[in-house]
């Protein structure tokens, strides 16, 4: 049974998830927009930007997911830079263009 | 909690690329992979173009006629950006587009119509829809309070907020709590909300058009793909009582046929013929060509694609030359109009700035007398007005007297139109005078009453996808974890967004049955065609041919 979780912004499917920065190599300009794609069609990413300039990655993990297998899975060489739980309630703020809570 | 900082300041390119041809990206149709594109001219007709590494050459069909695109580029404007964005925790630049959505800052445009997905549950299973839930699929079902989210996340849009939100699906009328939530867009602001449904709710539950009309329903975004049981198998039958319902009701229909060639690209001037026969509750048709969804091979997709200079160029075959070609504009034309009236009242406005070669679309009216068709064009000069709006915005900008200028329109205004072909009812130098001057939009009613929009919008699929298209999208997606997503990227890549995000907000099959006893979530329609047949409104709406004989 799904468990729903209570935040300012409604319901919300999770309560925490891992936040990850990530460095990375090995992946050439014209790769990255794909390689990002790849990497959002798992299902234990939330969302997720790799950017090209810094060679930088944040990615929004589902809360028990083993982040090293996913980008390891992906064959990216990738470095984790930090790692961290947030609360799902964040994420949906940053989302949200208006900022007032409810 | 911290509060995230939000980018202050769009930095959108304003301008369009170069003439043909030009360069753009788009996606390889078979791995998605994102690809350096062209957009170009092959033999009179207009060609988008890329190589994936993998999958190898792609080159599809964007527009059938190099002339109508030239002609539709005139008319493109450059929008106004938003100064807010939508990309949440990740930071997304834009750069990997279009896997980098919500709106970033290569974003061009606002939301100019907002949908907002109620459920995935629909009575129908329509063989070509891709967007209802199957047996044992995850039920997406929004919470009230989550869409009323949504809706204040797209009014917070800089510098100008949504203020037209279409409710969609699955069918948006299986909810039970359709009316509260349509009190909800209310209560946030909206003034225009409008509903994407088949109709069958409204068909079968007679008082039902009325209950939507008085909470707020505008406009009812019918599916209607021709007027034979053969091209429009899904509502053929039903329709005639939906328009008697919305009929009753005062509630305005859009119609939109999905045009697929070969199918029911022969239909088009009796679906426009239809509709001037019910204009008292018909507002509109909007064309939509079809969209591949899923791996299609060339030769199918060539047998099947239809481009907007085709729709145009068949209006003018069906119609017999009533509506023609130059009859009709692309879509941001209107833009000398909105920049004519945001130099005037210095205030940022709602605006229509999406991509030139995503829709294009003119007016119609009825000359009662001689029972002829009069589209717009015939008796307004619209480029002539175009060019003087822009003339006088300028010379407002520039500092000189907006009264006097407002004056000088006025009496400037009667000379862009023929009052020989113009409908005789129709008091056209007032009516733009108050819209455009006095900002009295009231009389846009009277004028939308007596005339028949026709239009269309060419929804992108990976085969033609121009990421170009996407940057000036304003017709988006609001999603229940905050972000806007255009409509092209939202069903062109539905496993990152559609997909992704409705299944981590669905409940499971069982689930949803459990939390709602008693209630079938696959309760499909079954027909009783005899009895819809008998029934006097099926005579009464389908009548035969009147003006395109």
């Amino acid at each position: 049974m799904r468990i729903w979780y209570d935040t300012k912004y409604g319901k919300a499917p999770y309560k925490e998830v891992l936040r990850v920065t990530f460095s990375f190599e090995g992946i050439n300009k014209e790769d990255i927009a794909y390689r990002q794609y790849l990497l959002l069609l798992n299902d234990e990413i939330i969302q997720a930007h790799m950017e090209f300039a810094t060679k930088e990655g944040i990615a929004l993990f589902t809360p028990d997911t083993n982040p090293e297998q996913v980008l390891r899975k992906e064959k990216i060489n990738y470095q984790i830079i930090d790692k961290e739980r947030i609360p799902y309630e964040e994420v949906l703020e940053a989302n949200n263009m208006f900022i007032e809570p409810r | 909690m911290k509060i995230i900082e939000k980018n202050k300041k769009s930095v959108v390119l304003p301008t369009y690329p170069s003439n043909l041809p030009y360069k753009t990206r788009s996606v390889c149709p078979e791995c998605k992979r994102a690809l350096d594109a062209e957009v170009y001219a092959k033999k009179g007709k207009v060609y988008i173009k890329r190589e994936c590494p993998e999958h190898g050459k792609w080159d599809e069909l964007y527009w059938s006629s190099g002339d109508e695109f030239n002609r539709a580029k005139k008319y493109a404007s450059n929008a106004r950006g938003l100064t807010n964005t939508n990309v949440g925790l990740t930071n997304n630049t834009g750069t990997n587009c279009p896997y980098d959505c919500g709106l970033c800052k290569n974003h061009h445009s606002h939301t100019a119509l907002a949908n907002i997905a109620l459920t995935n549950r629909c009575d129908l299973s329509c063989w070509y829809c891709f967007f209802y839930a199957k047996e044992g699929d995850p039920i997406y079902e929004p919470s009230v309070d989550q869409i009323r989210l949504m809706l204040r996340n797209l009014k917070a849009e800089k510098p100008v907020s949504c203020n037209a939100v279409q409710f969609t699906g699955g069918e948006p009328t299986l909810r039970e709590d359709l009316f509260e939530i349509i009190q909800v867009a209310r209560e946030e602001g909206y003034e225009h909300i409008q509903l994407n449904t088949t109709g069958m709710t409204i068909a079968f539950n007679p008082g039902y058009a009325q209950k939507l009309k008085d909470a707020g329903v505008a406009t009812l975004y019918l599916s209607f793909d021709g007027i034979s049981l053969q091209t429009n198998p899904k509502n053929h039958f039903e329709m005639a009582l939906t328009i008697k319902e919305c009929r009753k009701a005062h509630l305005g229909i859009v119609l939109v046929p999905t045009l697929i060639k070969g199918v029911n690209d022969k239909d088009m001037a009796n679906i426009i013929d239809f509709a001037l026969q019910n204009i008292d509750v018909i507002r509109g048709v909007d064309f939509q060509p079809v969209s591949f969804v899923g791996r299609m091979p060339k030769n199918q997709r060539d047998a099947q694609r239809i481009t907007i200079p085709d729709v145009i160029e068949l209006i003018e075959k069906q119609t017999k030359g009533a509506i023609k070609k130059k009859d009709f504009f692309t879509i941001p034309c209107v833009s000398s109009v909105t920049n004519f009236i945001e130099a005037l009242t210095e205030n940022v406005q709602y605006s229509l700035d999406n991509h030139f070669a995503c829709g294009a679309a003119t007016y119609v009216f009825i000359d009662r007398e001689n029972n002829e068709v009069i589209p717009l064009p015939e008796f307004i000069d619209v480029d002539g007005l175009f060019s003087y709006l822009n003339e006088v915005r300028d010379r407002i900008k520039s500092g000189k007297n907006k009264k006097i200028e407002s004056a000088k329109l006025l009496l400037k205004l009667k000379s862009f139109i023929d009052n020989s072909k113009k409908p005789k009812e129709l008091k056209l130098a007032k009516l733009l005078f108050d819209a455009l001057v006095k900002h009295d939009y009231s009389v846009l009613g009277e004028f939308h009453s007596n005339s028949l929009f026709i239009g269309m919008m060419h929804f992108m699929d990976p085969y033609n996808y121009d990421q170009q298209r996407v940057e000036r999208c304003d017709i988006h997606y609001a999603m229940p974890d905050g972000r806007i997503i255009p409509f092209c990227a939202f069903n062109v890549v539905p496993e990152l967004y559609r997909d992704k995000v409705q299944n981590q907000y669905s409940l499971s099959w069982d689930e949803y049955k459990k939390q709602h006893p008693g209630k079938d979530p696959m309760q499909k329609y079954k027909r009783d065609s005899a009895s819809l047949k008998a029934d006097p409104a099926y005579d009464e709406v389908y009548k035969g041919k009147k003006y395109f004989k």
